[in-house]
């Protein structure tokens, strides 16, 4: 029995359902190598999809710029780029920017691991040669500022760490919209003073937790645009939420864990020791604010990052300041997985009636995995069932 | 669109489907509507006693295709807008489509023909997905057996192909 022929738009369609089972990309790309060698058609069919979504590492970094240099074709099809610095010395990394040059349709591109040093001209690189770039992840505080104002497409930006231009120094009010030419293969010299970026960003993951008035600077112009954000929020900076009209999905990092706590001689309040409590009520009066000028948030996710070498917060200080009681009317899904929160204050809070009822439009309630087996679970799940959350 | 209106208003008429062997298969109206095809068809020609001829499907797979129409008569119709984000999530094949998908290599690749020409998205889905999972890991010459096709690179392309992406076989 032989199979018919399936003709090549069915095969173009088997293979885009392959990437769909297949989200790894370590384990997409030397099947999709392996297609492309089957006959003509294949290779039409996978080659597009091989170097749509490049991961440009110590161990690819050659192969891929061989090809890239030796198929003119190639270059043009790469549309979501990685890149990592690992092991790359300046005789690579200026290789590896030639070689990028010809890559002129990259709409979405995260970098990690460049040595300092290469930042800036990466930087200006990137600007110069993919000013519509809509995605940007990127791990480098210096510099970064000046070339976010150069990226007017921008829609999702995620920073582990932003370094913004000296505070105290007032923004023109004309913007920037073309990016200015670069000089030479030089960077050209960043600007001495802070830049509204134009963008409108859907998604901001903003890493560390800017100074308010930088945070401002930086999401003014897309306060009707965001509809994502993770913040950081700690009891030494807090933000207002009020002018993201469009805000739908909000993180809440516990920020406070990175503050080193203050040899307990000093620990007086404002003093600048951790304060977990102080952190926490500012994380209510935010959302109070934001529930009241009718942030139309529905997922809200309080993160408590588990990475961080201190103490997580206590179960005793969610209860004490009563954090549940701030959340927004509109929050449907409340996700609280990382958080040691204490089952008996969830419930006694869901408990509540009248004037004093919590969180009334949630629908679903995420804790971690470990709180199942944990004392109350029963009544807890109980109770919440019996108000109809999940 | 008001075809869905229409289907449910029809559902009690029968629809004749004739197959490129001559045979005829009579079905429910909304059984058959589950190809876009033939329920644009009717939509054209409105109520008519004739059988719908279907030249590219022979009747061995479409009682098959006519079995997994039946089965899935009552899913709901997909939004226009999220028909290709809905395609991407539900990326398991469910117990039924599993089992339905049971059959030899020859035939499905004549379901999978027969759910383009007919246009049953959901059907053309299974069809890929279990095609996806069957190529995955294999050597471009199992493939071409599986599929049935020639190697029609000049051995100097081969070679280019091969060492072009290197990278990415590599590991």
């Amino acid at each position: 029995m032989t199979p018919p022929h399936l003709p090549p738009e069915l095969i173009s369609d088997i293979l885009d359902t392959f990437l769909h089972l297949s989200p790894s990309h370590a384990l997409r790309t030397p099947n999709l190598a392996r297609f492309a060698r089957v006959n003509r058609t294949w290779n039409a069919a996978s080659i597009p999809l091989l170097y749509r979504n490049i991961y440009l590492d110590s161990r690819t970094r050659e192969g891929v710029l061989d090809a890239f240099e030796a198929n003119p074709n190639l270059p043009g099809r790469v549309r979501h780029l990685t890149l990592s610095g690992g092991n790359l010395d300046s005789e690579g990394f200026k290789r590896l920017l030639d070689v990028l040059r010809a890559c002129t349709g990259v709409t979405h591109l995260s970098y990690h691991c460049f040595d300092p040093s290469f930042l800036e001209d990466l930087t200006d690189f990137v600007a110069t040669t993919w000013p519509g770039l809509r995605y940007l992840r990127a791990d480098q505080s210096h510099a970064l500022y000046s070339l976010l104002a150069r990226l007017p497409d921008l829609e999702t930006l995620i920073a582990t760490y932003i370094e913004f231009p000296a505070p105290g120094v007032p923004s023109p009010p004309s913007r920037i919209s073309t990016p200015p030419p670069p000089s030479s293969g030089r960077s050209s010299p960043s600007p001495s003073h802070p830049i509204r970026p134009t963008f409108r960003l859907k998604r901001f993951d903003s890493g560390s937790s800017p100074h308010p008035s930088n945070f401002h600077l930086l999401t003014s112009s897309s306060t009707t645009s965001l509809t994502s954000l993770d913040l950081p929020i700690s009891s030494q900076t807090s933000q207002d939420l009020e002018a993201f009209r469009g805000l739908r999905r909000l993180t809440l990092t516990l920020a406070e864990r990175y503050i080193r706590p203050l040899p307990a001689v000093v620990g007086a309040v404002g003093m600048g020791g951790r304060e977990d409590a102080h952190c926490l009520r500012r994380l209510k009066r935010l959302l109070a604010h934001a529930g009241r000028s009718g942030v139309p948030l529905s997922t809200l996710e309080i993160y408590d990052p588990p990475y961080a070498l201190t103490e997580p917060f206590k179960p005793e200080v969610f209860e004490e300041t009563d954090v549940l009681a701030a959340v927004p009317k509109g929050v449907k899904e409340l996700d609280l997985a990382t958080l040691d929160i204490g089952l008996g204050y969830i419930k006694r809070a869901f408990e509540r009636e009248g004037e004093e009822k919590v969180c009334e439009g949630v629908e679903v309630v995420v804790l971690s995995r470990a709180k199942r087996d944990e004392e109350g679970a029963e009544e807890m799940r109980s109770l919440l069932g019996r108000r109809g959350v999940e | 669109m008001s075809a869905r209106g229409e289907a449910e208003q029809g559902s009690e008429t029968n629809v004749t489907l004739q197959t490129s062997d001559d045979e005829q298969f009579k079905v429910d109206r909304d059984v058959a509507n589950r190809s876009v095809l033939i329920r644009n068809m009717l939509e054209d020609v409105g109520e008519s006693e004739q059988a719908i001829p279907l030249p590219n499907v022979s009747a061995n797979v479409l009682k098959k295709v006519l079995e997994w129409c039946e089965h899935h008569k009552k899913d709901p119709e997909p939004l226009a807008e999220d028909l290709d984000d809905n395609r991407r999530k539900t990326t398991e094949i469910s117990d039924w489509d599993a089992k339905f998908i049971q059959v030899d290599q020859e035939m499905l690749f004549e379901i999978i023909l027969a759910a383009n020409y007919l246009d049953i998205k959901p059907l053309l889905d299974v069809g890929c997905k279990t095609v996806a999972n069957m190529i995955k890991g294999k050597q471009p010459e199992e493939i071409r057996k599986l599929f049935n096709i020639v190697n029609d690179f000049t051995p100097e392309e081969e070679a280019q192909i091969k060492k072009e992406n290197e990278w990415a076989e590599d590991r």
